[in-house]
């Protein structure tokens, strides 16, 4: 009896946990999955050199921190060197991308700035894929949460079937349910393994 | 009373029924947004031997890079998509890019003189399968002509998926709501842990 009261407490845990994640993970998947329907803004470029007087040296991340002063930029920095060992500095901000490449032994950069209109649309997408830990505190934040939703969504799935099981009496089809609920993406996955 | 009982009884079936009917979804999309996250090694596509094949087509100029690669795949007779960053040009000048799709990854090599392309493909295994699975239903509609019409399918499966996914865990925060609505613990840790994510996206939406 305690083992059902603790896994019951758990499997509610987990649901408080991924409720408000589900609803948006679902409605933006929803206009993700039907997203012809929307006018989608295409990014406009611009690009300029400029003369900054600095090497990316030995510490991008100082340099990322130099580079969103001197341009006031905002948004997640992430930066990266391309098989020309050229320093690729992005700065992610919900429909706006800058990014900055700067030649290993230079000092003067590359910018091109990605700009896309902030619309319904860019804003249901960005809010479904925003995940990783780069970037600062809240992305740090925000993909906390996001491990603890995954986790959660996990662990409701698991308690579900424990709490089940142990009224497997009173909810006698359930074996076909969770036979079904197994078998629809294995058949999928399969399928996918079998086309050449 | 006895409506009241029915309809919980509907509620608790419900409940349990479409909670152990979308379990496999449940697991697939919480080991998908892990790896989305994480990254592991173990759901990349199998790297084991690839197998090497070429294939002479015809293709015209085109000024739209991405049309390109997506041309290329209609022409080779494969469906997937083209990453965009998954893309470069090697020291000699030539072009190398990717399709992907649950259960395969090509790379192709565009021949600087003449029409046989190269292709480079290799299989993926279960679990990249799994995680290809989780953007299949949004990001598969430009997959091309080859694409099977099992991958449509499995786009009108997610939908009503997610919405019994939502009724299963609303059920579930009903009951417990019921129980503790008088002591108002209930709405305040419920509205702490739903407002909590939606108040950091908008702080990062506006912030930056």
């Amino acid at each position: 009896m305690k083992f059902n009261k603790l896994i019951r407490k758990i499997h509610l845990g987990a649901s408080m946990i991924i409720f408000a994640f589900m609803f948006m993970y679902v409605f933006t998947g929803f206009f993700m999955v039907n997203r012809t329907l929307f006018d989608i803004p295409e990014f406009t470029d611009t690009y300029d050199t400029i003369t900054l007087g600095l090497k990316p040296g030995t510490d991008p991340s100082a340099y990322a921190k130099f580079l969103e002063d001197e341009f006031d930029l905002k948004g997640r920095r992430e930066y990266r060197q391309d098989w020309k060992k050229n320093w690729i500095f992005g700065f992610y901000y919900p429909g706006e991308n800058t990014v900055i490449t700067v030649p290993p032994d230079q000092d003067s950069v590359f910018v091109k700035v990605s700009k896309q209109e902030r619309t319904f649309y860019t804003v249901i997408h960005q809010m479904h894929v925003l995940r990783g830990f780069k970037g600062g505190w809240p992305y740090t934040v925000w993909a906390v949460f996001y491990d603890t939703a995954f986790v959660a969504m996990f662990i409701f799935a698991i308690t579900g079937i424990l709490l089940w099981w142990r009224t497997r009496r009173r909810y006698k089809y359930g074996g076909w349910f969770l036979a079904f609920g197994i078998a629809l993406p294995l058949f999928f996955m399969l399928l996918y393994t079998w086309t050449k | 009373m006895v409506e009241k009982r029915k309809r919980n009884d509907f509620l608790e079936k419900f409940h349990v029924y479409g909670g152990l009917a979308s379990v496999g979804i449940l697991i697939i999309f919480s080991f998908s947004a892990y790896v989305h996250q994480h990254h592991p090694k173990f759901a990349e596509p199998r790297e084991g031997k690839p197998t090497y094949w070429e294939q002479s087509i015809d293709m015209p100029e085109m000024e739209d890079h991405h049309a390109f690669k997506l041309a290329v795949r209609d022409s080779l007779g494969l469906f997937g998509h083209a990453p965009w960053w998954e893309d470069y040009t090697d020291s000699l000048g030539v072009m190398h890019f990717m399709i992907t799709r649950p259960g395969k990854q090509y790379w192709v090599t565009v021949p600087e003189t003449g029409n046989t392309y190269m292709i480079k493909e290799h299989g993926s295994g279960l679990l990249n399968i799994a995680n290809q699975l989780h953007p299949l239903s949004a990001g598969m509609q430009n997959a091309g002509e080859h694409t099977p019409a099992y991958t449509k399918v499995w786009r009108f499966v997610m939908v009503p998926m997610g919405l019994v996914l939502i009724m299963v865990v609303l059920i579930s925060l009903h009951f417990w709501l019921k129980r503790s609505i008088r002591k108002k613990r209930g709405w305040i840790t419920i509205g702490v842990l739903a407002s909590a994510p939606i108040l950091l996206f908008i702080m990062i939406w506006l912030v930056g």
